[in-house]
């Protein structure tokens, strides 16, 4: 028999949809509400990275797919796992498009990405699968 | 979860931005723009005051409003920027293309003399 998840697993399943993007909010808020030591700082970022890639994925997967949302504090570092059964992600999502200063999309990423220690996209099989990590504490660095 | 705040002021559409602007509520933003930009306004403010998250669909919004406020020959300026607002404009460099203002009236006086 499974066991049950911990007490303080924070996870939520979903379609990839807008409604989604609402849900993951709620989900922070419970998380910060359990972590009330990770700095205000920290849960900007963190919740500003995880709102693009959310983003991106109820943009790119299809309404269809399913999203499964995990997050966790670990010593030292704050820490989403996001996966889902959609269609891919574009391709080179992680690689940085020429800046301009008045373009209206394409953003999304690049926020992500400044705001973490490290975004991952890896396409298993048939599931999407992302890794956003945000080193906090002592020696975590500062704003870019 | 979002609600726009639509002013006339001095000749300026102040939009109040309550709530948290996303892909959802982007359009919408630029929904009131064109619609203010039809009715013959150029001059827009718009106060993030009250607005608790921003992600980089609604700063596109905000960057489609400002073109199409020069393309009518006015301009947009924003207010009201702290938390998480601020630290996205910096992050993507979009606090050096944004003039910001701390009150509503400042980017009221400011927009009135641009254009």
């Amino acid at each position: 028999m499974p066991s049950d998840p911990p007490a303080d697993a924070h996870e939520l399943r979903g379609p990839a949809a807008p409604a989604l993007l609402g849900d993951v909010h709620g989900l922070l808020a419970g998380l910060w509400a359990a972590h009330p030591e990770v700095g205000d700082l920290d849960q900007l970022l963190f919740a500003t990275a995880l709102a693009e890639v959310a983003a991106n994925v109820v943009a790119h997967a299809g309404g269809a797919a399913e999203v499964h949302l995990r997050l966790s504090v670990t010593d030292g570092a704050l820490r989403a796992d996001l996966e889902d059964d959609g269609a891919p992600a574009p391709e080179h999502v992680l690689e940085p498009r020429p800046a301009d200063d008045l373009a209206e999309t394409g953003r999304g990423i690049a926020i992500a990405q400044a705001a973490l220690d490290e975004l991952a996209y890896r396409r298993e099989g048939d599931r999407n699968r992302w890794t956003l990590v945000r080193r906090t504490g002592p020696g975590a660095q500062d704003l870019p | 979860v979002i609600q726009f705040d639509l002013q006339q002021r001095d000749g300026a559409a102040v939009v109040g931005v309550r709530g948290r602007l996303d892909m959802v509520a982007a359009p919408q933003l630029r929904a009131i723009v064109d619609e203010q930009v039809a009715a013959g306004t150029s001059r827009f403010v718009v106060d993030f005051g009250p607005t608790e998250f921003i992600d980089s669909s609604g700063l596109g919004a905000v960057v489609g409003a400002l073109k199409a406020a020069r393309l009518a020959g006015g301009d947009l300026r924003i207010c009201g920027v702290a938390g998480q607002v601020e630290l996205i404009l910096q992050l993507t460099n979009l606090d050096r293309v944004f003039r910001s203002y701390p009150t509503v009236e400042a980017a009221i006086d400011a927009v009135g003399s641009a254009g």
